[in-house]
């Protein structure tokens, strides 16, 4: 690696190919989010009116608070597969009338629901030494069950009003909803960039034998990074219900797998306890921008599942050839 | 029957080896020395066929030979043993030993002919281990043994040992000594890479130098003497591979007080105090429990009973051993295996050191990165890189050492718990540890260590306890003791007096 600021002998060559592969080791989100703008501006010019765009990122705002979890626990070499279990438990704590209380008071519960999966989930990764892939798969399966099972009995009503005004109001032409994504992104890339915290995170990605070893308290970095990815999962159940305006069991049914896309096109790859909050997001936007396009062409659904699991496929392969190397 | 024709081998813009011309005889044993990065490794990779060369000639008995792959070099008859262990953890020793050429009988595996071949190859090796045992069972000391059990069970008429002897023990390695003796009356040329000087003279008739990449010189053994070799290796002569021990008995306050530490229910306790300004060894052979003892101090490994506590002052506190809280309480614990448990390899220097002056700070805290210390920590620890910001993984094994050591340095800590030290460390940087250790020590700071290498314990201890079946058996004055006296106790757990009258 070149040192530009202490180096004053590194010649131009030198430094072109420092910048190069600067160039090259930027996430791969930011090179596909400009190659889709242009598309688009070829295709389907509309999509890219100021107007359209604020509404893009206001439909990213769940998907982006989420892949913010989920890049925390893919830097420490885990994997939250229960946010979409924890969106449904928001949704039924908050849509299903089962509990009589008022709007804040179900919107703490599903909070404090969150933090109760989160623990659960670390206590079986740190403690159990158990997969984090099987475990939050299965909490996700559990939690979708029991809200089906419930909601049987009594289907969902609607959204609390609170959370379908947030998803309504804008500040000048901005949407709120953006609004509170940003609001919550910078201060935890700052915290993260920052913080003891941020540094055992690289560390336990960078080699978790030697965290443990050398003494950094492995079991508690990694229960909050769940706790945290649980509690913004929350926080974007409660947007997507805004969005919604009735509680719904399939809310949120696809937001673990493109947390996942996201991570990764955002330069969080498995293993190497690498990246930023910042790629996630701007992957995050893109990947809703693509969605988006694609159903303006007219290629809904099945395309958005092929481009899925396309992304996952090459960030995998991607990644045992960078272990090889 | 070997001969090296001016080979040269790149690698990018860095020349590994350039020019390299020497011969070599069959019926002998060839060491090839030098420090880390001298290109030992490269050279008889080349002959291994792991790389090819850019230039030059490598010639077989005068023709030359170019093996491509390590296919290649096994059919022109030459066999090597890695340092790296390559053994596959799920299937036995047997099925590991005969990898690829298993025996068959009507088209089945001859597994009975396999088992019986297996406990012949490692009985030349002195080991009565199991053939049924699975390789991932074993220690890193029998992995090795069957590592080396396996080249030697193949054909050849070359055989190259690359480093075999870093994980065993003194009698398996005296074994190691007497299969090379036969190998070399069977008219086999041997090579035999090695940092460790005392085997050199033991083992080898020849002794080629590296040195960056150049061949400096190729002698018999005979000739030489220990300092002349190190200064072959190093360029230069080393007035004192052992940093000087403070003069009069050590006699610092108590720093850490272990009082009938327990390993296993039912197993024996052990009591001894660790004081401020010394180093202290744990000698004995590999698997006598030395390593679990200090493992059980820094927290890694669970003791069953008995108390450690950790002296301040006037102040005694007892600890509870877990690595988090050792480390709190000023304690760090250097492992082995660096790549594994020390470092981290894709991150940089400055991350590297910077993560042990956190050890204090809650994780809510903002973490300070102090370069200013870890600059001067670095030149002081004379670590070579091309900045701070290098990354860990592309340094070589001794500057790795350094920033692993460096890491509890600037965290300021004042215990420290070593595992083999210097293990793959070229004879300079050794030197620069032990004078690390040595400052470390006489600054107020206390060290214990455990190493294979018994000539490190002699030479760095201040004290020396000898374990012997997971019990401290005796205590020695390290300026004091003799290589012969510590075996002794380390092999029967008595003192040579007592031993000769008992028989």
């Amino acid at each position: 690696m070149t040192d530009f600021a202490t180096s004053p002998s590194t010649t131009t060559g030198q430094r072109l190919r420092a910048a190069g592969s600067a160039v090259a080791s930027l996430p791969f989100a930011y090179a596909a989010t400009l190659i889709l703008l242009i598309a688009a501006y070829f295709m389907r010019p509309a999509l890219l009116s100021p107007m359209l765009l604020l509404l893009i990122a206001r439909q990213a705002a769940p998907l982006g608070l989420a892949a913010i979890g989920q890049s925390l626990c893919m830097r420490v070499l885990s994997i939250d597969l229960s946010i979409g279990g924890v969106i449904v438990g928001v949704s039924y704590i908050l849509t299903g009338g089962l509990l009589p209380f008022s709007d804040p008071v179900l919107m703490l519960i599903a909070i404090a629901f969150g933090v109760a999966v989160g623990l659960l989930n670390a206590f079986f990764i740190t403690r159990l030494r158990a997969s984090s892939v099987i475990v939050t798969l299965a909490v996700t399966l559990i939690i979708t069950g029991v809200a089906v099972a419930f909601s049987q009995l009594r289907s969902p009503g609607d959204a609390p009003e609170m959370l379908r005004q947030v998803s309504r109001l804008k500040i000048g032409i901005v949407p709120v909803a953006l609004l509170i994504w940003l609001a919550v992104l910078i201060p935890i890339a700052v915290f993260l960039r920052m913080s003891v915290f941020g540094r055992y995170i690289d560390a336990i990605g960078a080699n978790p034998r030697a965290a443990w070893v050398s003494g950094i308290p492995y079991v508690r970095v990694v229960t909050v990074v769940h706790v945290m990815s649980s509690l913004f999962a929350v926080f974007s159940g409660f947007l997507l219900i805004g969005f919604v305006g009735v509680g719904s069991m399939d809310l949120g049914r696809d937001l673990a797998l493109n947390s996942l896309a996201a991570v990764i096109l955002g330069g969080v790859t498995f293993g190497s306890g690498k990246g930023g909050v910042l790629g996630p997001t701007v992957a995050a936007l893109m990947l809703t921008f693509s969605f988006n396009l694609l159903t303006s062409l007219g290629l809904g659904e099945p395309a958005k599942l092929m481009l899925q699991g396309l992304i996952i496929g090459v960030a995998a392969a991607a990644y045992s050839i960078q272990r090889k190397t | 029957m070997i001969s090296f024709h001016n080979v040269t081998k790149r690698f990018g813009s860095n020349f590994a080896l350039s020019d390299v011309s020497f011969d070599c005889k069959a019926g002998s044993v060839h060491a090839l020395t030098g420090e880390n990065g001298a290109g030992k490794s490269t050279l008889m990779n080349l002959l291994a066929g792991v790389f090819s060369a850019d230039g030059g000639e490598i010639r077989l008995r005068g023709a030359p030979i170019a093996p491509e792959r390590p296919a290649d070099s096994q059919r022109l008859g030459i066999s090597t043993i890695f340092q790296e262990l390559t053994l596959l953890g799920n299937l036995t020793i047997a099925e590991n030993l005969f990898l690829g050429r298993e025996p068959m009988r009507r088209g089945m595996v001859d597994r009975a002919e396999m088992r019986t071949c297996a406990r012949a190859a490692l009985a030349r090796l002195g080991s009565t281990l199991d053939v049924d045992t699975f390789c991932g069972d074993l220690s890193v000391a029998d992995q090795q043994l069957v590592e080396i059990a396996k080249g030697v069970s193949t054909d050849a008429d070359i055989f190259i040992f690359d480093e075999p002897t870093a994980a065993l023990n003194a009698p398996e390695v005296e074994k190691l000594g007497e299969l090379l003796a036969s190998l070399k009356a069977a008219g086999k040329l041997v090579f035999y890479v090695s940092h460790r000087l005392e085997e050199i003279f033991r083992f080898c008739d020849q002794v080629t130098v590296l040195k960056d990449g150049a061949h400096v010189e190729t002698r018999p053994t005979a000739g030489l003497d220990r300092d002349q070799l190190v200064s072959l290796m190093v360029g230069r002569v080393l007035s004192q591979f052992y940093p000087e021990r403070p003069s009069g008995p050590p006699g610092g306050p108590v720093a850490l007080e272990v009082d009938r530490l327990q390993i296993e229910a039912g197993g024996p306790q052990v009591s001894f105090s660790l004081r401020q300004g010394e180093i202290l060894g744990l000698a004995g052979l590999e698997g006598q429990g030395q390593r679990s003892i200090i493992r059980a101090l820094g927290g890694l490994q669970p003791a069953v009973a008995g108390a450690v506590s950790k002296h301040e002052g006037s102040q005694a506190r007892k600890l509870d051993l877990s690595v988090v809280q050792t480390v709190l309480a000023g304690i760090g614990f250097v492992p082995e295996d660096r790549k594994i448990e020390g470092l981290y390899l894709p991150l940089s220097i400055t991350e590297n050191i910077g993560i042990g002056m956190l050890r204090r700070s809650s994780i809510w805290q903002m973490a300070r990165t102090r370069r200013d210390v870890i600059a001067s920590l670095m030149a002081r620890m004379e670590i070579r890189s091309t900045s701070a910001r290098q990354l860990v993984g592309q340094l070589s094994g001794g500057n790795q050492q350094k920033v692993m050591i460096g890491r509890w340095l600037a965290s300021g800590i004042d215990v420290l718990l070593l595992e083999e030290p210097t293990r793959g460390v070229d004879v300079g940087a050794k030197a620069e540890i032990y004078a690390l250790l040595r400052d470390f020590a006489d600054n107020g700071g206390a060290v214990l260590m455990i190493s294979s290498e018994l000539l490190e314990v002699l030479g760095l201890c201040d004290r020396i306890l000898v374990v012997r079946q997971n019990q401290i058996v005796a205590e020695l004055e390290g300026s004091a003791a003799s290589e012969d006296e510590v075996m002794r106790l380390a092999l029967t757990g008595r003192a040579a007096n007592l031993a000769e009258s008992h028989a």
